[in-house]
């Protein structure tokens, strides 16, 4: 889901980063950090990215990787989740080349604060009903929420910013974008969903003193 | 120059290039960007070619097509992929040339950040890299993904060591003052 370099005009991106800038000042004071928060944000970026490294089996051969978003968002709240996730796409960015370093403010708006508050968000709505109904839905829609982001911001990338009709950059429209991207993420939200519910259950009977609620 | 300008050189670049639509100029500076790499050039200029084939050829490959429906501009792509590549290439090279660490001691709360999510990464991917071939060892593995049974033990065993790094580093800072509380 990560976009790459070179396929955000600058149009997207200079607001995207006042955006982001905004959001990750306002999550770091929310955060309060000191020398107690401060490990332990690090510690769940750590955890986060190393998540994304665990391949899940996936129908039909294949494997795809966990996010760890709305787990995370869960266990230690959407605001922690977003700061974490955003210092591992950061690191990504920079030091494995996944995801641009100019696409990074539309990578954490997306996948590390729509990711932690629709999960978190969607938890609360469901929890009333349904305690693994709500966390299956926080797992699914930190999946599928960013996808609709990133496909909308890939597909308006024609829009904003061509010459004569021939893109400078990301060269397909919404028209395309939105099948292509949000298809495939309804199936990988359904198996984040699953394994989101199994490893949140898991993890607060295993750390009932730290998660519990 | 110090590590922390040429941060700022390299953000700089980068926002540039954003508005450069000169294929001559984005392969201008990729030159410019291999001699600058230096002895590690090839390592990062293979690096940087990988990293983005994936997407830059589903792309590249997805919109020759399209050009057989409709009429376009198929040249627009060998702009896109430059500046792809002319970004990735810049990146590689300043993490390749700088310590990042220092670079990012503008700001003391964003480099202990740094700092300790970096150490915490390494820690707990060589854990998890460690699991696996525990796993392959003894036959339990379907090729490199991980069932339900696996991964729960995989998680204890992550969440349990970060936790106990977590308060074990904060008493660290507590105890060397480096953090007011």
């Amino acid at each position: 889901m990560h976009i790459p370099d070179g396929f955000i005009s600058p149009q997207t991106y200079i607001p995207a980063i006042a955006i982001s800038a905004s959001l990750l000042a306002l999550a770091y004071k929310k955060i309060e950090l000191d020398a107690e928060k401060i490990p332990l944000v690090a510690g769940v970026s750590a955890i986060s990215f190393v998540m994304m490294l665990i391949a899940i089996p996936f129908p039909g051969g294949t494997t795809m990787h966990l996010s760890g978003v709305a787990i995370i968002s869960l266990l230690f709240g959407p605001w922690i989740a977003f700061g974490s996730i955003s210092l591992v796409l950061l690191i990504q960015a920079l030091l494995f080349g996944e995801g641009g370093i100019t696409s990074y403010p539309i990578n954490i708006i997306a996948m590390a604060f729509v990711g932690s508050f629709s999960s978190f968000w969607f938890y609360r709505f469901f929890s009333s009903r349904s305690k693994n109904i709500a966390i299956f839905m926080a797992g699914w829609s930190s999946i599928f929420f960013p996808a609709i982001i990133i496909a909308v911001v890939l597909g308006i990338q024609p829009l904003v910013a061509s010459v004569d009709e021939t893109p400078l950059y990301f060269p397909f429209g919404l028209s395309v974008t939105i099948p292509s991207v949000v298809i495939p993420h309804i199936f990988i939200a359904i198996i984040e969903g699953l394994v989101t519910l199994s490893s949140v259950k898991f993890l607060r009977t295993q750390f009932r003193s730290v998660f519990g609620e | 120059m110090s590590d922390r300008a040429w941060l700022f050189v390299y953000l700089g670049a980068v926002v540039i290039l954003g508005f450069v639509h000169n294929e001559w100029i984005m392969f201008t500076c990729i030159i410019i960007t291999v001699a600058l790499g230096g002895g590690a050039r090839f390592k990062i200029f293979t690096k940087a070619l990988f990293v983005i084939a994936l997407f830059n050829i589903s792309i590249s490959l997805s919109y020759i097509i399209y050009s057989f429906f409709v009429d376009v501009d198929i040249f627009a792509l060998v702009l896109i992929n430059l500046r792809a590549f002319a970004i990735t290439l810049l990146t590689f090279t300043l993490v390749r040339r700088i310590n990042l660490h220092k670079a990012l001691e503008f700001n003391k709360i964003l480099a202990i950040l740094y700092g300790f999510t970096y150490a915490q990464i390494m820690l707990l991917k060589n854990m998890l890299y460690n699991y696996y071939d525990g796993l392959k060892s003894r036959g339990t593995t379907l090729k490199t993904s991980i069932t339900k049974k696996q991964l729960q033990p995989l998680l204890t065993t992550l969440f349990g060591t970060m936790l106990h790094k977590s308060s074990e580093q904060s008493m660290g800072l507590c105890s060397r003052g480096l953090i007011d509380d």
